[in-house]
């Protein structure tokens, strides 16, 4: 234990986050988004453009808030040392999980109470009766399996994030060594779960809304996305709350960063790697039925396409390409940025062309279901770090991970 | 001293790498240029208390690997697209996609072989004589002693006072070092 | 719980000690170098007379083929690709393992690496000699091979740039440099040791060249940790790109059961699998016989097969993304290969391969299992078989039933396709062999580096460990 002695009572003195500037502006941020909402319903034409809309900033929110469940689970699985000091940061942002589930409603809704929910067009009843690829498919892409599979999803995203969380914030209390075995136990089985229901999760919202097209690396392609994302909001939070003076003056230190900008790092190499090989792959084969997708998203989407490319990997691989811009709070936070506006460009461009055709188009219409979900998303974690501590003192090798050096 | 032998340093031997840390803090301190210390490892903190540098090699590879991926995009493009054009599968002579697999492939080539090239040069291998084999020193080295070497062609050096700086600064025993005259042998 | 328990509990969490018992530099130095410094065992001379007959048999079987003409090997129309690609792929996945290990875990931090890298690199390099047989020999003309290369010839053409065979060529060629340079550069602290121990003028003087010189000198240190690192930065997208530049082989073509975009993670990931299994294979036969059980502890065999799992569950992801998405296209050749996979000709090869890498595997769950030799080692020996059953299934399935059913056939193998891919078995022990007894198994330097008592204790003001680690 050492640096144990006076380190640990400053771990202890660790509070709660006293803002209420975030909850704040959380809610100015749920009610412009609602207003704006309200007023592109009430619209010609505006259940449409919602629905998609909904579906954009939608997935945005479950991205960040799976990835970081993502993150929890595979510290948990590794054994890892290092990132004990920012496990709550990354469990503030998971906790929303079971949340997700009552914003997935309005979806859900569309679905069971309209004749059909727009992005998806197999539940148009007319359209698939003239098509035989979507009558096929019909056993899968119907109504009542899809609702059913969502809450499936649901209950055990939100399941397994309570678990987590309620396990960490005992640990507090104390009981630490058999808590965390018990996490570390219930890690690898809820992984194999997550794999299955992400990908699914991804056939189900995005994919099947171009119903004939078919990739089998979707569900990496998103999952890679969705880390990235959950890494940058993890790494602005920890830097937000750091800053602030509530992770304790200097145990969050430069290898600490160092690991999250390496991960950051990674994952943009990872992503750019899948993202190539699905292209290049679908461009190669040159089959009609599998180059739609693509020809759909260049030609009017094409700038959207290379601003995606730029904005995914290019800065964000030179940014962190240097061993001191991963150590470095501004290069991260400024990287951070982009990765998240990278995260919310390819949603963007992975469901919108379906809704416009001939090219990108970004009103107020579609503005106010993100701003709605991400104020319910950040109220949620405000309120999260005003009740707990920002970091997870009773875990047994916080000591340690305070310590921790390259 | 014996015929053929002539003074190259003076050697001091740690047992440990505190003491070694320590002995190699005050040769810098005292302000030494010409020497080095030799250890089976590498040891944490060594390169800071020896003051060294930071390696150039992180920018010498990064470099080489975009020459590499420079001439792998300019290869493939002159090859396919203007001295050799044919059409082959329907796709575009310039067909970016396919070069991206070369392009990276040549981008760690490059940078690989010009890391190796920078390992024999700054880490000046290829050179097998040495006055640590013909003081019996470096079969210590290479196995659990630490050795603080300050050669004779520093312009401090004086053997007495650099034995004395490093008996001082915590070797456990201090020798001089000989170097044998070239021979004509190998190693 | 009283706090007594609580120690105890977390004492049990955390990993055991890298190198067990009382270990120093000298009597590490002894235990490692001993294989090296003593007349070879009869046990060895006997291994290596079973390996190198085997060997000679692949050179037979080789020679067989250049003066036959490929015919000689089972192939057909329309199975063009039959054994010689999936002995390919099965031995360049091989050496993903040793890329892994050394470049990955290293960038990753993973200090129980140490014991078993430089074995996992000698490996890497093996079977990437191994796999470059079989594109030599299936040219039919192996000494006209540099034709692959985009040379300046008489006739004014050039390789096709756009054909992922000729990826394959630069992956492969790339790939199989590096492993070697950075394999070798690891060795050069050791080989110094070796020299330094020798008693025997010669052994001195081999060794010595061998070691290019190396004295030790921090300065020359210094410079060496940030290639070593720079190394296993290049290397880890490396090992990603070789296996997804194998895969694109199958995956740009239009060919049902090759044509999915899952396959570059997918080929990597049985890659990285197959690979462990094999380190595993050989590496439990290593330290039985070389004494280094307190070196490549029951931990590492531990480490190595949650690996094994971790990666078992991907490649069974990819298995069943690969079905569902068949069945959701809804195009009728997808459904139909994977129809025929499961329930045709080869469906015995289909299910062996489901059973030896998704099934059994799964007992690795149990830790009795991971760290006792006598039940992990049936593991490992399917997994490596599933591996192999992996690639014939998704080279000969899906070309034995083409889009014309007027050339639907099967594929056979001659005894020249058993004795290719057996004999490279033997080459590949053999070299395996050799490497053991005339060079460190285990890497010295780093060993020595993460025994206690090595690296100086944290003190105020510096931080410990920031120069060259990283």
């Amino acid at each position: 234990m050492s640096g144990g002695g006076d380190g640990g009572a400053e771990l202890l003195a660790l509070a709660p986050l006293r803002s209420a500037g975030l909850a704040r502006a959380s809610l100015a941020l749920i009610l412009c988004g609602a207003v704006l909402c309200a007023t592109t319903l009430l619209s010609e034409g505006g259940l449409e453009r919602f629905s998609f809309a909904y579906l954009w900033g939608f997935s945005f929110a479950w991205a960040i808030v799976l990835g970081s469940l993502f993150f929890v689970a595979l510290q948990h699985v590794t054994r890892a040392v290092w990132s004990v000091v920012i496990r709550r940061v990354a469990e503030a942002l998971a906790a929303p999980a079971g949340l997700l589930g009552v914003l997935f409603a309005p979806v859900l809704l569309l679905l069971l109470f309209t004749d059909h929910c727009a992005p998806f067009p197999w539940s148009n009843a007319d359209l698939v009766r003239d098509d035989h690829v979507l009558q096929g498919k019909a056993p899968y892409l119907n109504v009542p399996f899809f609702v059913v599979r969502a809450l499936f999803f649901f209950a055990c995203w939100g399941g397994f994030a309570a678990f987590f969380v309620r396990q960490s914030l005992k640990q507090d209390a104390g009981g630490g060594a058999a808590r965390t075995a018990r996490m570390r136990r219930v890690a690898a089985p809820f992984l194999i779960l997550f794999a299955l229901t992400v990908t699914f999760a991804s056939f189900d919202w995005l994919m099947s809304q171009d119903p004939h097209w078919y990739s089998t690396m979707y569900g990496v392609y998103v999952f890679a996305g969705m880390a990235l994302a959950a890494l940058a909001a993890i790494t602005l939070a920890v830097l937000w709350l750091r800053a602030r003076g509530l992770l304790g003056q200097g145990i969050v230190s430069d290898d600490h960063l160092y690991s999250l900008g390496g991960l950051l790092f990674a994952f943009t190499c990872f992503w750019a790697y899948i993202a190539f090989s699905q292209f290049m792959l679908v461009w190669y084969g040159n089959l009609p039925e599998e180059t739609v997708y693509f020809a759909r998203r260049g030609g009017a989407w094409l700038a959207v396409a290379l601003l995606l490319v730029a904005l995914r990997f290019a800065l964000p691989f030179f940014l962190l390409l240097s061993r001191d811009a991963k150590r470095s709070p501004r290069r991260l936070v400024v990287t951070a940025l982009i990765v998240l506006a990278g995260e919310l460009l390819d949603l963007y461009w992975l469901i919108m062309p379906q809704l416009h055709e001939d090219g990108p188009r970004l009103g107020w219409q579609e503005l106010g279901p993100p701003l709605f979900l991400a104020g319910a998303l950040l109220l949620h974690v405000a309120r999260f770090l005003g009740k707990h501590r920002p970091m997870a003192v009773g875990d047994p090798f916080l000591s340690k991970s305070c310590a921790f050096h390259l | 001293m014996a015929e053929g032998r002539n003074l190259a340093g003076v050697v001091g031997l740690c047992d440990d790498v505190e003491s070694l840390l320590r002995a190699a803090s005050a040769v810098r301190a005292a302000g030494y240029r010409e020497w080095d210390c030799h250890t089976p490892y590498p040891v944490h903190g060594l390169d800071r208390a020896m003051g060294l540098k930071a390696s150039p090699i992180p920018a010498i590879c990064l470099a080489a690997g975009f020459a590499g991926a420079g001439v792998a995009l300019l290869m493939q493009w002159w090859m396919s697209a203007v001295d050799y054009p044919v059409r082959i599968g329907g796709k575009p002579l310039y067909s970016w996609p396919a070069f991206v697999p070369i392009v990276f492939e040549l981008f760690v080539l490059f940078s690989a072989l010009a890391t190796v090239c920078c390992v024999l040069v700054l880490c000046r291998l290829g050179r097998w004589h040495s006055p640590l084999h013909d003081s019996d020193v470096m079969r210590l080295v290479t196995s659990d002693r630490f050795a603080v070497v300050l050669r004779q062609e520093d312009r401090l050096f004086a053997e007495q006072e650099a034995a004395a700086l490093l008996a001082r600064s915590g070797c456990r025993e201090v020798r001089p070092l000989y170097e044998r005259e070239e021979d004509g042998s190998l190693i | 719980m009283t706090p007594e328990s609580a120690v105890v509990a977390v004492s049990s969490l955390e990993a055991g000690p890298l190198v067990l018992g009382e270990v120093d530099f000298r009597k590490l130095e002894d235990d490692i170098n001993r294989p090296l410094e003593s007349f070879p065992t009869r046990r060895w001379w006997i291994a290596i007379s079973c390996t190198g007959l085997l060997a000679a048999l692949f050179v037979y079987a080789f020679l067989h083929t250049v003066f036959t003409g490929i015919g000689a090997w089972g192939n057909n129309n329309p199975v063009g690709w039959a054994w010689d690609i999936t002995n390919f792929v099965f031995w360049i996945g091989i050496g993903h393992a040793g890329t892994l290990i050394s470049a990955i875990l290293f960038l990753l931090r993973q200090r129980w690496r140490t014991a078993i890298a430089r074995f996992a690199e000698a490996m890497t390099v093996f079977a990437v000699i191994c796999a470059l047989q079989f594109p030599l020999v299936h040219t039919g003309r192996p000494w006209l091979a540099y034709w692959l290369l985009p040379l300046p010839n008489a006739n004014g053409i050039w390789v096709n740039f756009r054909s992922p065979l000729l990826w394959d060529v630069f992956a492969v060629s790339t790939y199989g440099t590096v492993s070697f340079l950075f394999w070798y550069t690891g060795l050069l602290p050791d080989l110094a040791t070796v020299r330094d121990r020798a008693r025997h003028g010669l052994r001195r003087t081999i060794y010595g060249i061998l070691s290019l010189g190396w004295q030790g000198s921090n300065r020359a240190w210094s410079h060496y940790e940030k290639a070593y690192l720079l190394f296993a930065g290049l290397s880890t997208p490396l090992v990603l790109s070789v296996h997804s530049v194998v895969s694109f082989d199958f995956a740009t073509s239009v060919i049902p059961g090759w044509h999915a975009t899952i396959f570059p993670p997918y080929f990597v990931a049985g890659a990285i699998f197959s690979g462990f299994a094999m380190v595993a294979t050989l590496i439990v036969i290593m330290r039985k016989f070389f004494r280094l059980e307190h070196v490549v502890t029951e931990d590492h065999l531990d480490v190595m097969n949650r690996i094994i799992i971790a990666t078992s569950l991907m490649v069974g992801y990819a298995y069943a993304t690969e079905v569902f998405i068949a069945w959701y296209s809804g195009a009728a050749y997808e459904r139909y290969v994977f129809v025929n996979r499961a329930f045709g000709h080869y469906a015995w090869a289909y299910w062996t391969m489901v059973a030896c890498n998704v099934v059994i595997p799964q007992v690795l769950w149990i830790r009795k299992v991971r760290r006792t030799v006598l039940l992990l080692y049936p593991v490992v020996i399917l997994v490596n078989v599933g591996m192999w059953f992996e690639r014939f299934v998704i080279v000969v399935t899906s070309l034995h039933r083409d889009y014309l059913p007027s050339s639907w056939d099967v594929f056979s193998p001659t005894w020249v396709d058993v004795s290719l891919f057996v004999g490279s078995i033997g080459v590949f022990l053999t070299l395996m062999l050799l490497f053991a007894r005339f060079l460190p198994a285990v890497s010295l330097a780093e060993t020595k580096a993460i025994l206690p008592g090595s690296q100086p204790r944290a003190r105020q003001g510096a931080r410990p460990g920031g120069d060259g680690h990283g």
